[in-house]
């Protein structure tokens, strides 16, 4: 009986829309995310995107997605016989409970998966398309579809479907249940977010019903090859995941059974007692038969419209759905709110632009949801309470009922805007953050973030209008979501044609909204008019009674013949191509309209036509001069430059070519003794015919104007650089690249093969010495001489490299003059703010932080940072070059720091807000201003050459200087904190390098290696070498290459002065710098024993490993020969308050075959650990640290101190 | 008054709801009388502007009803055969809140008028009660009611004494009754003991066609002498509707009667019976079964 039912609700689902629908969906969004070469989940790099990985991740990402449709199949199979009222017949019918109940959940069930299988499908036919890149493929095997399918995505989809079932059971009300649903969603997301840290990832993913976390956690380290090859086994955390709901489901089925009563009776609404109110009317004295006489006129409609919105709101007001949902939303923006990470586990200062973006995160797309089904119920209130055909036989207009319902839905999102606000207001006050910007809110977290959200609900109503079906308008509207996410992706980017499109804005406290905003305000109006049109087309369209095809209820669009109704729409039609035009004047008259595939085919044109001309040997520049003129509230910059350049080669030197960077528009451009041969506009290249060619050795002036702007704006890119307060502009944007620019050449791997190019060397090789007379940032130069006058407006300070000489007043201008005592490498940068400035002179050194007047939260760590790194630095490394150093704060528009001759670039962003408070916080201000000042001394005195492992030199240098002084700071506990990200990171990154992993020395610019695992080894170095042993290497690096252009310094310079510093340990050395070398310590068993002398012997069972790893991940076992750390504590080392009196016993072993170590301590020990501060790389850092197994006291201890 | 001309439709699923009605409806209470499923609602929606027709016209005085609608909505009273009410509000805020919509806006007139209504429905004690705690015929006079807002001159009421009880129904009619002779009401109903009642002019429809119209004593007239009864056993009902035109058969009592239609007397037991406007109901709708229907309309 009960697979008879099962079979007929079957039979019913495949039917009925849902399911078709459903299908559709799911199939063509894994389809398309498989054909689009910009969506990628899972696959990309060396991971195949129909590996095992890639099928798992696109279809767990999916599983979560079909939360959306799980109810309309739960809720219908349960719900459909109360709706249309049959429960009475049925229920009388000898079915039994069981039976139905899972009979109709089985049948449902089968439906949706089904359904569901759209998914794989979609994927499967994907990988045949023609357009589907072949090497990106791995071998079609079905069984992976299958297993994913079968094992992952059925179980979980069970689980929520059991939970919907349930919830529909108990409510009997599809909102209710769609709202469980979404609650679930937000819930699950909140909970995600919430324990995002490493420690919390266990509990993930052994909790995660959708076993997305498990997936992720399981998976976290596995390598390109395990990607493509392995599918997610059912152990581990998988298992016990998959046991704990599978009781959960199980205990849901059983909870489903006792709440479903075939007799329940409907809930009779319950009837408050009448107030007798004093003013009682008396029936007697009532007149019976006043007709009343109508009054038919704008203020008659006016009323009725007010009416009808009051009433509206009211009705969402008093619902429990809505309560809900701003329980939800709130929850969910309190936790968005709570949650401002800028890294290492610090959260910045809730300054109002970040609570507005936490506010409007959180919000985000939870709230288009939420505005779908809400519209959805509005649109429907009347039908769904069958008063429908009262009401719309009444003599109100159409656009009264429409209008009423979209401004109800405005206000009801309004409040939940205004509620988010003031919950933002309240934790900024209780964290003790007064700078309240009212007007920021008022502004960005109320009016920008609501006008999108109207824009999409008169959308949402049109769409219900037309669609004449409350699911079938929701479908759409969620196709319409989806397409939100993937058009643009698809390369459909013009803002004309997308609905309810966007310019960003991004925020920044220095520079407000800027003027960003201004372009995104015009689309507002344009898609305003249009939303104004559909407001329209939806009342004269709107369904009065019987719901009727649309055939019929065209006739009614003869109201647009009515002068009112013609003027508007023609006034609106007028607005929408007005904007429109504008916009379209913005983005493709004044601005280039250029997609991410112009951009792309310009790349492939610049490397067709010019890169014959990569190895011509060129004049190198030797000496800069240059005058720039900052015009902030134009957003222009004016630059004339006089170079000299030299010809260093040994050859005569005919052609010079000149590449100016694209953005940049040439005003003029001379070179002494040369015609301009050929200007090519399109990629602003220039080739200059010498008259008599240039000798070796021989020096010629190069004199140029140009000029950098915005004008208008753009569809995508506009400048960051060109502001209002805050220009951050660097030479690259402005000056020529003497040369063919290796930079305008496409460099993605997968790209390139699209347009069938052959693979551009990320780096030059490290044996290639024809590099090593260049260096990695730009070969057209190497130090150089520098002066520049630089202007701005009144009131703004603008800062260049190099020392004030005079600042004058002109014109309303102010103009500074800086020149630079010594060659420098050709990087120089100009950045121009109002700028407040905190000064301190320190041992003959001009310490200088130029700050947005209300980020001082964090400038004193910056410059007590920079003491401390100048301080060891001069002493460990190398005096220090130049006698000022400046911090200099730009925009959050970007967020790094960066570092230019004696001046440092740091973006509002990460340091200047960051709170560092809180016991053990890693002070992140301290260790990127550290690490930008290590810079001085790695980039700006040791250059790398333009070959691999070059951002060692720089970086992980710099990751070194950063360590040590951060360790003198805060001492070893916080720097195993640290490192223990740093490891993460490293781990993570190396999994997932589309070219694969190198080695730390020939690294290529690959920042998971020269930060992350640069940090990592520099610190094991120290430890394994001795800080002295390396920085004696350091030195004698200096000695040999500092501020030398030939050669330029290559990482096999330095690991050759380590060997010969410590020659004992070449092959630790080797591991760490030549090899993919990954360690596996284990702390496998421990047993404490206490001696009669009450002293404490402790045994330590170490399992030790050593792999080498290719670039692909593939490893070689190798004999693990290196010292480690034994360690015996009284505290867990992971404890917050773990200090160095916890300590026992530390100190390095080699492990013998098999592995057991015996020690004798004093105290009782509570923990032992095998490398216990992780300082080695390992996949595995849990289970570095064990608790002690077994304790044996001896019996007689206590008799002994009795006796 | 009310003219509805040559009206058609056809709905999508291919099911003609309305074949090419033609009817003038003067004012007073007018009767439509019809089996379930005749088209009865169809048209009643129709002309309360809550579906189009394929095709036809209808006019009220001077105003086009479908395509201007608006105007005849300020004249409507309807009342819907099956509807329901939003689930919060009281009888009182309800109906404030549609004589709003019907333009009532002055705020005073509007009180006495929904007083009035309150009264005349006797629903007056309750209507602080919220709706969806009403019973049947009390939603029923709540119906009445809000259609009777701003003195509306085309009154529409569907199936209003479906499910009454007696006591409920003979309330509901005196309610009727008193709405006036000054405007146009249309009773659509399948119980001919309402037209019977109230009517003094009706039409009766079947399968989408106007089989009869005009006032019930000429229909009746019409058939006068032309019915006869007889009293059988059960199990002989089919014998004779081979052999008669049985437009009806009853139980009286535990035994069945039945009437056939017959220009003389059939003999063989029958007698004569005085015609009844059921018997007029009862033999057109056998009449249009047939396939004859049509004719006697034109």
């Amino acid at each position: 009986m009960m697979l008879q039912i099962a079979a007929q609700e079957l039979r019913y689902m495949l039917k009925s829309p849902q399911t078709v629908v459903s299908f559709a969906i799911f199939f063509l969004l894994t389809f398309f995310a498989m054909i689009s070469p910009n969506v990628q989940i899972g696959g990309g790099g060396n991971v195949d995107v129909n590996s095992p990985f890639a099928i798992t991740m696109t279809l767990l990402t999916l599983n979560v997605f079909a939360v959306f449709v799980i109810p309309a199949f739960m809720a219908n199979a349960i719900l459909k016989d109360f709706d249309s009222k049959f429960d009475g017949i049925l229920f009388s019918t000898p079915v039994s409970k069981p039976d139905y109940l899972f009979g109709r959940f089985i049948g449902a069930f089968a439906a949706m998966s089904l359904a569901l299988a759209g998914a794989p499908l979609g994927m499967l036919v994907g990988t045949f398309w023609p357009t589907v890149d072949p090497e990106t493929l791995s071998p079609t095997n079905l069984a992976h579809y299958l297993y994913v399918y079968g094992a992952l995505v059925i179980p979980a989809s069970m689980i929520i479907s059991a939970i919907m079932y349930a919830i529909a059971i108990k409510t009997r009300s599809l909102m209710y249940t769609y709202i469980a649903a979404m609650g679930l969603l937000i819930l699950y997301i909140v909970t995600l977010n919430l324990l995002q840290g490493p420690e919390y990832r266990e509990l993930n993913a052994l909790l995660d019903p959708f076993a997305f976390s498990t997936f992720t956690e399981m998976t976290r380290y596995w390598t390109a090859v395990e990607r493509n090859t392995t599918l997610l086994p059912y152990e581990g955390y998988l298992l016990t995941n998959r046991l704990i709901w599978l009781g959960v489901t199980a205990a849901l089925g059983a909870l489903s059974y006792v709440m479903f009563s075939f007799r329940a009776a409907a809930k009779l609404p319950k009837e408050k007692k009448a107030k007798k109110s004093k003013a009682e009317a008396s029936i007697e004295t009532i007149n019976v038969g006043v007709k009343g006489t109508p009054i038919w006129g704008n203020g008659t409609t006016f009323s009725q419209f007010w009416l009808r919105t009051k009433f509206e709101v009211a009705s969402v007001f008093k619902s429990l759905p809505f309560l809900i949902i701003v329980g939800f939303s709130l929850f969910l923006t309190i936790t968005a709110l709570l949650q401002r990470n800028v890294g290492y586990g610090l959260d910045a200062y809730p300054v109002t632009r970040l609570m507005i973006d936490a506010i409007r995160g959180g919000f985000g797309l939870a709230l288009v949801v939420l505005l779908i089904f809400y519209s959805a119920d509005i649109i429907w209130r009347e039908r769904v309470a069958k008063f429908n055909e009262i009401i719309d036989a009444l003599p109100t207009p159409n656009w009264v009922y429409v209008v009423s319902k979209l401004t109800a839905l405005g206000l009801v999102l309004l409040s939940v805007l205004v509620l988010g606000i003031v919950t933002s207001i309240t934790i900024q006050l209780l964290s003790g953050y007064d700078t309240l910007e009212v007007s920021l809110y008022l502004h960005r977290g109320l009016a920008h973030t609501l006008l999108p959200f109207l824009l999409v609900a008169v959308l949402s109503a049109f769409v219900q209008v037309l669609s004449n079906n409350r699911f079938v308008g929701m479908m759409i509207m969620v196709l319409y979501l989806i397409s939100t996410l993937v058009l643009q992706a698809l390369g459909f980017e013009h803002p004309l044609y997308r609905f309810a499109s966007d310019i960003d804005t991004p925020m920044s406290d220095m520079n407000g909204s800027g003027r960003f905003i201004e372009g995104d305000y015009w689309l507002i109006v344009y898609w305003g008019f249009v939303s104004g049109l559909l407001l329209m087309l939806s009342y004269m369209l709107w369904s009065r009674g019987t719901l009727q095809p649309l055939k019929f209820r065209l006739r009614n669009l003869r109201a647009f013949a009515q002068p009112l109704s013609g003027a508007a729409a023609a006034v609106l039609l007028m607005g929408a191509i007005g904007s429109g035009g504008f916009i379209y004047y913005n983005t493709n008259v004044l601005n280039e309209y250029v997609t991410v595939d112009d951009l792309e085919e310009l790349q492939v044109a610049y490397e067709e036509k010019y890169r014959q001309y990569a190895d011509l040997p060129m004049p190198r520049t030797t000496d800069i001069k240059v005058d720039v003129d900052i015009f902030p509230y134009r957003r222009r910059i004016e630059v004339r430059s006089n170079q000299v350049l030299e010809n260093k080669t040994d050859e005569a030197i005919s052609t010079v070519h000149l590449v100016f960077p694209p953005q940049a528009e040439v005003v003029e451009v001379t070179l002494e003794g040369a015609t301009r041969g050929t200007f090519d506009e399109r990629f602003n290249y220039h080739i200059f015919d010498l008259e008599t060619p240039m000798q070796p050795g021989e020096t010629r002036a190069l004199d140029y104007e140009t000029l950098i702007q915005q004008q208008g704006f753009s569809h995508e890119r506009n400048s960051v650089t060109l502001v209002r307060n805050g220009t951050f502009v660097n030479n690259s944007e402005f000056a020529p690249y003497i040369g063919f620019w290796p930079g305008g050449m496409m460099a993605d791997r997968n790209t390139r093969r699209e347009y069938g190019l052959e693979p551009l060397p990320r780096t030059p090789k490290l044996e290639d010495a024809s590099q090593y007379g260049n260096n990695y940032i730009r070969q057209d130069s190497d130090f150089v001489t520098f002066e520049t006058t630089v202007s701005t407006i009144e009131g703004q300070t603008v800062v260049a490299p190099g020392y004030l000489e005079r600042d004058w007043v002109e014109n309303g201008r102010h103009y500074f003059e800086y020149s630079m005592d010594a060659p420098i490498l050709n990087f120089y940068s100009y950045l121009s703010a109002e700028y407040q400035v905190i000064r301190e002179e320190w041992n003959d050194l001009l310490i200088e932080v130029f700050h947005h007047a209300p980020h001082t939260y964090n400038t004193g760590r910056m410059i007590q940072a920079v003491k401390d790194s100048i301080s060891y630095f001069n002493t460990a490394f190398s005096p220090y070059q130049h006698k000022q150093l400046r911090i200099l704060e730009f925009p959050a528009y970007r967020t790094f720091a960066q570092t230019f001759p004696n001046t440092v670039p740091y973006s509002e962003g990460i340091g200047f807000i960051a709170n560092v408070s809180g016991a053990g916080a890693i002070d992140m201000p301290y260790y990127v201003t550290a690490h930008e000042v290590a810079h001085q001394w790695w980039a700006h005195q040791v250059m790398a050459a333009n070959t691999q492992g070059g951002t060692m030199l720089v970086e992980t240098l710099a990751q070194y200087g950063a360590l040590l002084v951060m360790e003198r700071q805060y001492g070893k506990d916080q720097i195993r904190k640290f490192l223990k990200f740093e490891l993460d990171r490293y781990l993570v990154g190396r999994a997932t390098d589309p070219e694969g992993e190198l080695p730390l020395y020939r690294v290529e610019n690959q920042q998971y290696i020269h930060y992350r695992k640069g940090s990592v080894i520099m610190y094991a170095l120290k430890d394994y070498l001795g800080e002295e042993v390396v920085n004696r290497a350091l030195r004698r690096l200096i000695n040999l290459r500092a501020f030398q252009g030939k050669p330029y310094a290559i990482s096999t310079d330095f690991i050759a002065f380590l060997k010969e510093e410590a020659p004992e340990q070449t092959g630790l050395i080797e591991d760490f710098f030549e090899k993919i070398t990954l360690f596996n310590v284990t702390a496998a068993g421990s047993r404490v024993e206490q001696l009669a002398d009450g002293t404490y012997k402790v045994t330590i069972d170490a399992e030790v490993a050593k792999v080498y790893a290719d670039a692909e991940g593939n490893e070689t076992e190798a004999n693990f020969d290196i010292p480690v750390d034994i360690g015996v504590f009284t505290k867990s080392p992971e404890d917050e308050d773990f200090g160095a009196d916890h300590v026992l016993y530390l100190e390095k072993h080699t492990i013998s075959e098999d592995g057991s170590i015996e020690l004798i301590v004093d105290k009782e020990p509570t923990h032992v650990g095998v490398d216990p501060y992780n300082k080695l790389i390992d996949r595995n850092s849990n289970d570095n640290l064990r608790s002690i197994d077994s304790i044996e006291l001896i019996a007689s201890a206590g008799a002994t101190t009795g006796r | 008054m009310l003219s509805i001309q040559n009206l058609t439709h056809t709905y999508p699923n291919g099911v003609q709801a309305l074949k090419n009605v033609t009817l003038d409806i003067p004012k007073g209470m007018f009767g439509l009388l019809g089996p379930n499923g005749a088209g009865k609602s169809s048209l009643m929606r129709t002309i309360a502007t809550l579906q189009q027709p394929t095709s036809g016209s209808i006019t009220f005085d001077d105003i086009d009803v479908l395509t201007d609608p608006d105007r005849i909505r300020r004249t409507l009273g309807y009342l819907p055969q099956d509807f329901g009410v939003y689930p919060r509000g009281s009888a009182y805020e309800l109906l404030d809140h549609l004589a709003i919509l019907k333009g009532i806006t002055n705020h005073k007139e509007r009180k006495e008028v929904v007083e009035g209504l309150l009264v005349q429905t006797n629903l007056f004690e309750a209507r602080k009660k919220k709706l969806s705690t009403y019973s049947g015929g009390m939603r029923q006079r709540f119906g009445i009611a809000q259609a009777l807002i701003g003195g509306p001159r085309l009154i529409i009421v569907d199936e209003p004494t479906a499910g009454l009880d007696p006591e409920e129904r003979n309330r509901f009619h005196n309610l009727l009754a008193e709405i006036g002779e000054e405007v146009v009401v249309i009773l659509s109903t399948h119980i001919v003991d309402d037209v019977a009642d109230l009517c003094p002019n009706m039409a009766i429809l079947a399968a989408g066609q106007i089989i009869k119209k005009g006032t019930p004593t000429e229909l009746v007239d019409q058939i006068k002498g032309q019915v006869w009864k007889k009293v059988i056993e059960r199990d002989q009902l089919d014998t004779y509707k081979e052999n008669h035109n049985v437009i009806s058969s009853h139980l009286t009592m535990g035994q069945t009667v039945i009437f056939v239609n017959a220009d003389a007397n059939p003999g063989d037991g029958f007698e004569a019976s005085e015609p009844t406007l059921e018997d007029v109901y009862f033999s057109a709708i056998a009449d249009s079964r047939n396939g004859n229907g049509a004719a006697d309309a034109a």
